[in-house]
């Protein structure tokens, strides 16, 4: 685990403690994964240092974060016939290319 | 809102005072480029005469995201590869820059998101002059810097209604405001003299169907702005995907496949952003 400045936080770290403002309230739990607009949300909030976990930032695949962030991207539109039906189709495609994902890491595995 | 806040705020945000200044080599480029006979020699001239724009220019358009092919060495090869418009596009956004991310962190990382998704889409639907849609992509959210520079408070206060709120940057704007930034990008293009396919995108990229002139670009670059917030490339002010037109999706003869197919060229562009 590592203290670092706010502004030096990049989208992908991991949180290694909550975030706490100055009233005490935890703002953000202990594991969230930041984004860009997480970190703008923080700054606004008046955080200036957060404790990030420390080695290599590896989050999860591609599909598998949009997948995990369709329910509350789109969680204004789903009441729109064509936006729920666009979401559907989204997750379908992202549910498919994280399968095909977890098997295309498998087969890079020595078979030795 | 009354009409005269309206143009007490378009005054404010027009005022010349504070508005990013736009090269002075861009303006003498425009003025070559009113003699319908001017060569591209001479209009590469005038942009290598300030070689740190040349230098801007050149790595932005080789960088490999947007897969230009082979290495654009020169001024001149970028003029004929891409064409003027293009190159015009780039000389603002490198201007504005460090504006963008001084208004709202992460503003830059998403218009460069749109652009680079913009570009995918127009070559994979092989319209006209997919370089054109570079442009339309890095512009399209030009009105929340020149907001945030010109109104920072009224700006700020759009940025804590959004997040507290949980509504739109745009509909923030629109209540703190009276209007968006699709406004502002209309009172810029106009005093910066922007080409009309490019204004059009910038002014209608969230009712892309209202582009009278060339719809077609407004819809790809709601499109991109779509999938730049969709995969969460850099911050637009708000995180929900914005409202798709279905129309625009017929306009572009979108169905399953050819999203899926867009998905997977974009997909993978945009993780490499993601990455950088």
């Amino acid at each position: 685990m590592e203290k670092i400045p706010l502004r030096l936080a990049q989208a992908g770290m991991i949180l290694a403690q909550p975030v706490i403002n100055a009233a005490g309230t935890a703002l953000v739990g202990e594991g969230v994964v930041l984004s860009d607009a997480l970190v703008e949300r923080l700054t606004q909030a008046g955080i200036s240092v957060i404790a990030v976990k420390s080695g290599p930032k590896k989050g999860p695949g591609t599909a598998d974060r949009v997948l995990g962030r369709l329910e509350h991207l789109f969680r204004k539109q789903s009441a729109e016939p064509f936006m729920a039906a666009l979401k559907s189709m989204l997750h379908d495609y992202f549910e498919r290319k994280s399968a095909e994902g977890k098997i295309g890491s498998q087969s890079d595995e020595p078979t030795t | 809102m009354t009409n005269d806040l309206k143009t007490a705020y378009k005054n404010s945000i027009l005022a010349a005072k504070n508005l990013p200044t736009l090269p002075t080599t861009l303006l003498e480029v425009n003025s070559l480029l009113e003699n319908p006979n001017v060569s591209l020699a001479v209009v590469a001239e005038a942009i290598n005469r300030d070689q740190v724009l040349a230098a801007k220019i050149l790595k932005m358009i080789n960088s490999p995201i947007y897969g230009f092919p082979g290495r654009i060495a020169s001024v001149q090869h970028a003029l004929v590869l891409l064409g003027y418009n293009v190159i015009r596009g780039v000389i603002i956004s490198t201007s504005i820059l460090e504006d963008l991310d001084r208004a709202m962190r992460g503003l830059w990382k998403h218009s460069l998101a749109c652009s680079v998704a913009c570009t995918q889409i127009a070559r994979f639907l092989d319209l006209k002059d997919p370089e054109e849609y570079l442009a339309a992509g890095l512009l399209h959210d030009l009105g929340k810097v020149i907001v945030s520079i010109q109104l920072p408070a009224a700006a700020k206060e759009a940025q804590w209604i959004a997040a507290r709120e949980e509504i739109s940057y745009s509909e923030a704007e629109s209540r703190v405001l009276g209007f968006t930034h699709e406004r502002v990008n209309a009172w810029v293009a106009d005093q910066w003299h922007l080409p009309l396919p490019l204004r059009e995108s910038m002014v209608h990229h969230h009712r892309p169907m209202s582009a009278q002139h060339y719809p077609e670009m407004a819809c790809v670059t709601h499109l991109g702005n779509f999938f730049a917030r969709l995969y969460e490339v850099g911050f637009g002010g708000d995180d929900l995907v914005p409202q798709v037109s279905p129309q625009a999706f017929k306009l572009l003869g979108l169905n399953r496949r050819v999203l899926e197919s867009l998905l997977d060229l974009v997909g993978e562009k945009l993780e490499e952003l993601n990455m950088e």
